[in-house]
């Protein structure tokens, strides 16, 4: 299994969000580190096909971006995102299932399941207009794990969730990384630096920093930080 | 006495825990969904308002038949606006109720949501249209033809301005405005039914036609700048 993605590029008007970015990526959980407006979301939505690029590519098993096949292997939890007035959790996941090309049996079958590991069994058939923040995401969590994705896209998935949840959270993400490829964003150095194989560090809508981590390197939040005070300088 | 001797194995073993269990799953086939069968699916997730505009539409037009006879063509003809409403809600619900990016990365796409959705409206409103026009007409002296072209014109002129409204401005007010849009067709419709009626006489056929020909033509391209829009998210830096 292998993310290709090369010479990426997304231009919005004169700001340049990705810049020329190339990287392959192997099974593994990829923490992806920046600052606000450093080009994570627009990246991750890249690699999502949710935009188009202005050049370069983005495969997974030689399957583009913009086919059905590819889209058929990804999981994705956007930054933002909301839900149908009157749907309770498990109507979303049926119905985010139905998108994904599950037939309504297993559909079921693959909801009760994923409502049981994101705690969220006795509130299904709740509406999520009165589910509190971290349950939503939790919700979102749930939806891109519904077709078991070889290739997983969290962009800040830890926002609102609670220090307990947060723990769980990682190990699910941690066992889920095994076998597949899982993509993390967030500007929060506490909830990637324990699981993420593969540090990426962004700004400027390029990679500043990309390898594994490891102690003997120093605190990674001090170099991170480091980084952004530059930016702060400039 | 073997059933008990299994039992008791089964109380004093637990089961070991199923090893690489997903992996296992993945290699299972699973069945393809079919688009026909996709679309199925999104007629059940249409909201109910859908429907119920139809029926009252449907029970307007047969109170009107019942009781007014040869005014039912103005009464369908001012309340069909508000069947239009509904497709271009459905077109940007996605985007009202930010569902968008989530569909886009999903298997079948925001723009098969969309083609669905609109494919469902279609065949829905035609089957209310294939009734609303032989009803209207039977207690009418215009033909079939002319009917038809009373129904359609202000139709799908709610749908082409509203689509082009809809496509500048994707808020949850959006819903609102096309309710007015609809409510001024509509008005301007009933408007024209009592201090022109003149332009329903046979001579203006030929004006009439042109008008739901251009009228096709327009919502033709409006629904295609829609379903391109749905390629990709709008992106905003602010």
């Amino acid at each position: 299994m292998e993310l290709i993605i090369d010479r990426l590029t997304k231009q919005y008007h004169s700001k340049i969000a990705v810049d020329r970015i190339s990287i392959k990526l192997q099974q593994g959980v990829y923490g992806l580190l920046g600052a606000n407006g450093a080009g994570k979301t627009t990246m991750m939505r890249l690699v999502c096909g949710v935009l188009k690029p202005d050049s370069g590519t983005v495969t997974l098993d030689h399957l583009d971006v913009s086919t059905e096949e590819y889209r058929a292997k990804i999981g994705y939890l956007p930054q933002d995102f909301g839900y149908y007035p009157d749907f309770t959790g498990m109507d979303f996941l049926l119905y985010m299932a139905a998108l994904k090309g599950i037939k309504k049996k297993r559909a079921k079958h693959r909801a009760n399941e994923l409502l049981e590991l994101v705690s969220l069994r006795e509130e299904a058939g709740k509406k999520i207009k009165n589910y509190s923040g971290g349950m939503k995401q939790r919700l979102g969590i749930a939806q891109a794990l519904l077709n078991q994705p070889q290739l997983l896209v969290l962009d800040e998935p830890t926002a609102g969730l609670d220090p307990k949840e947060r723990v769980r959270f990682r190990n699910l993400i941690a066992e889920i990384g095994k076998e597949n490829i899982v993509i993390l964003s967030t500007h929060i150095v506490s909830d990637i630096e324990h699981i993420a194989d593969t540090i990426l560090m962004m700004k400027d809508g390029q990679f500043i920093y990309q390898g594994k981590w490891d102690e003997s390197q120093g605190d990674l939040e001090k170099f991170y930080l480091k980084q952004f005070e530059e930016n702060v300088y400039e | 006495m073997k059933k008990n001797f299994k039992k008791a194995l089964q109380n004093a073993f637990e089961p070991p825990m199923p090893l690489r269990k997903n992996e296992f799953l993945k290699t299972i086939p699973q069945p393809k969904t079919s688009m026909i069968s996709f679309m199925l699916t999104q007629a059940e997730y249409l909201p109910k308002h859908v429907w119920w505009s139809s029926t009252l539409i449907v029970c307007i037009a047969l109170f009107g038949a019942y009781f007014l006879k040869n005014d039912v063509l103005g009464i369908v003809s001012t309340v069909i606006p508000f069947a239009a409403v509904s497709v271009i809600t459905e077109n940007i619900r996605s985007d009202i109720y930010m569902m968008s990016e989530l569909e886009m990365a999903a298997q079948f796409s925001l723009k098969s949501v969309v083609l669905a959705r609109m494919g469902i409206l279609g065949v829905l409103h035609l089957i209310l249209l294939l009734f609303l026009i032989p009803l209207s007409s039977f207690y009418n002296v215009a033909s079939v033809l002319q009917t038809g072209l009373y129904l359609l014109v202000p139709y799908l002129l709610t749908i082409t301005i509203g689509l082009w409204v809809t496509r500048k401005v994707r808020v949850i007010e959006s819903m609102y405005v096309c309710i007015g849009i609809s409510a001024c067709i509509s008005g301007i419709n009933f408007f024209v039914q009592t201090i022109f009626p003149i332009v329903y006489e046979e001579k203006y056929l030929l004006n009439w036609i042109l008008i739901l020909i251009i009228l096709i033509i327009l919502t033709i391209r409006e629904l295609k700048k829609d379903i391109r829009q749905t390629e990709e998210l709008i992106w905003n830096l602010l």
